[in-house]
């Protein structure tokens, strides 16, 4: 397991270093005017000279010890990107538990009625989830709540912005739906790999419930299968996290990243598309370690969870 | 009977004819005009009007008619994730299917699904968006284009892979060997099969994947494609110039509570194809699957 944490740290080094290196790229551009100063066009031309410099500008005061800069408020961008980020985590941390959760009992659910009645419920459902983009489910809670504000039975509620719970908990409900039923797809399959495993047979042939069977003996070791999927999970969690912030302008960290990032989509002069890189150096800081940190909770989770594991491979 | 294929293919249809017939109706405004206000008995109208029988779906915050707008948007929004596409699955086929016989392709394809296992798609794209070569390139379309394909190569590659040792494990490939077939014939006679089923079903519902990313993008304000407007005292602007379906939900914010037409018809076309997709994909998997008698 060490040699597997050794290589995620080298392999989130690597993916920052790239991310670095292209926000660091040269960013002046030259402004080709016409005679009465109107714009004609604008050049940009890469100079590896010029990148270097930008490197070396960026480093300087973080070894000095003068960090990565403060905003118009003075307010360090290191700090203000982790108190942004910790707004964002009151989103990211109950979506992927309330995904995770939900979606594993929903394929177990999914799998019990997969020959009966109820499977309108089960895989009918899962299917939809799966189809549907969460846009839509997102737009139809909107306007429901907002009909239901109309009618005055539910008022009072104030789910744009950071500042109150329960626009945490509707962007939590956004963010994990999607993540459950593609874990509840995960599930299923796993499951029903399992079920015509020679072991289930055998337990079966021995009379263990089956309820326990489903439980102690399936779920067990589909979970290795379904544990194999929780970055994807959290890429989308963190992907979507963006749409999700946007929508609601709940001002956490996708939102400023977002804010930061964009260049100027207006040109005056050759300096119109600076940003501040040390910002979006602190937030992609934070990004990129929080997968990595959910990898790594994985990787030894898995070792703790899965029969196959403690069996002393790796 | 393969109900997935059937509906999927009757959906398609209607797709088609609302991209290419679609242009031919009358209600259709193919010069996409705007409209400041409106003159009724009531008074003054001013945009996005609702509903009416002038436009059927309503009109945008400029006036303009959102079903001509859907319509003219359709050809270049299937060609953008068209392109996606098969720029995505013309690498990953190179990498998945190349690292079965080289082992620097299988490293090259390892170490690209790690690098963007750290990289979530939306985080990613935004930051490429805002490079500075990107946002005054006259390529800027192209490059975003190869951009998303590259996201997710990675993912793609690896089916690609799993693919190729599903079958390298099975008997019939032993016997293969054991008949002495060329690299070729192996090739075209044994992997081929059940490579052609995952590349077919896998591209048509990456479709929908992209539809729904770019759909994304729009609603945090990140465009493909832009043009450039001269700003008064100097200067220029980058704005969207495209008429493709995501860009309907760039004022999702406002529309959602107050031009909820806008919002419920794009949404509700971008649904219709992803599930279209969704349908095909299936419905493909499963005709090859009742006709080989395979039992996954």
């Amino acid at each position: 397991m060490g040699n597997r944490i050794v290589k995620m740290v080298i392999q989130w080094l690597a993916a920052f270093s790239i991310l670095m290196l292209l926000l660091l790229l040269p960013r002046e551009m030259e402004i080709e005017s016409g005679p009465s100063g109107e714009f004609v066009a604008a050049h940009y031309e890469y100079s590896i000279s010029a990148h270097a410099e930008s490197i070396q500008q960026f480093l300087t005061p973080l070894l000095s010890g003068e960090g990565l800069g403060t905003d118009r408020y003075d307010r360090p961008f290191f700090d203000h990107a982790w108190e942004m980020m910790q707004r964002s985590l009151w989103l990211v941390v109950p979506a992927f538990f309330i995904s995770i959760f939900f979606g594993i009992a929903k394929g177990v659910f999914d799998f019990q009625t997969r020959n009966r009645k109820r499977r309108i419920a089960g895989l009918h459902t899962t299917w939809l989830g799966l189809s549907v983009p969460d846009l839509v489910f997102i737009i139809v809670i909107q306007m429901i709540l907002m009909y239901l504000n109309i009618k005055g039975i539910v008022t009072g509620l104030s789910l744009y912005g950071a500042g109150s719970p329960e626009a945490v908990v509707m962007n939590v409900i956004y963010l994990s739906i999607f993540p459950m039923f593609y874990l509840a797809n995960v599930t299923f399959s796993a499951l029903s790999d399992e079920n015509g495993a020679e072991y289930i047979r055998t337990a079966r042939a021995k009379g263990i419930p089956s309820f326990k069977l489903l439980y102690v003996h399936m779920l067990k070791n589909g979970l290795a299968k379904i544990f194999v999927h929780t970055n994807t999970v959290v890429l989308y969690l963190l992907s979507n996290l963006f749409v999700i912030e946007y929508l609601t302008q709940y001002r956490g960290a996708a939102y400023y990243f977002k804010e930061y990032i964009t260049a100027s989509s207006k040109i005056y002069d050759g300096q119109s598309l600076m940003l501040q890189t040390g910002a979006i150096a602190s937030f992609t800081f934070f990004f990129t370690v929080l997968i990595l940190l959910a990898g790594l909770i994985s990787q030894v989770a898995r070792g703790f969870l899965l029969p196959h594991e403690r069996g002393g491979r790796s | 009977m393969n109900k997935n294929l059937t509906i999927g293919s009757v959906m398609l249809v209607i797709l088609l004819v609302f991209t290419f017939i679609g242009p031919l109706l009358p209600v259709i405004d193919n010069g996409i005009s705007e409209e400041g206000a409106r003159f009724t008995d009531n008074g003054i109208e001013v945009p996005p009007f609702p509903p009416s029988a002038e436009d059927p779906l309503g009109s945008d915050r400029e006036g303009r008619d959102v079903l001509s707008l859907l319509v003219a948007g359709a050809k270049e929004t299937f060609l953008v994730i068209l392109a996606i596409v098969i720029i995505r699955f013309m690498i990953s086929a190179i990498l998945g299917v190349g690292s079965y016989y080289s082992k620097t392709i299988k490293g090259l394809l390892s170490v690209w699904s790690q690098l963007f296992s750290f990289l979530p798609p939306i985080f990613f794209v935004i930051f490429f968006a805002g490079l500075p070569f990107m946002v005054f390139s006259e390529h800027r379309q192209l490059w975003l284009i190869v951009v998303i394909a590259a996201v997710e190569v990675g993912r793609i590659g690896d089916v690609f892979k799993a693919s190729m040792d599903y079958s390298a494990e099975k008997p019939f490939f032993e016997a293969g060997i054991v008949s002495g077939c060329s690299r070729w014939t192996l090739f075209k006679n044994y992997f081929w099969p059940e490579l052609r089923l995952t590349l077919v079903t896998n591209f048509i519902s990456d479709m929908g994947r992209t539809l729904f990313l770019i759909a994304q993008f729009a609603v945090i304000g990140v465009f493909l494609q832009s043009a450039f407007w001269s700003i008064r005292g100097g200067g220029v602007e980058a704005v969207n110039n495209s008429y493709i379906w995501p860009t309907l939900l760039m004022n999702i914010h406002q529309d959602i509570i107050t031009a909820e037409w806008v919002v419920i018809s794009t949404v509700g076309v971008i649904t219709f194809t992803m599930i279209t997709f969704y349908l095909l994909s299936s419905g493909i998997r499963n005709y090859y699957q009742d006709k080989y008698h395979q039992s996954n």
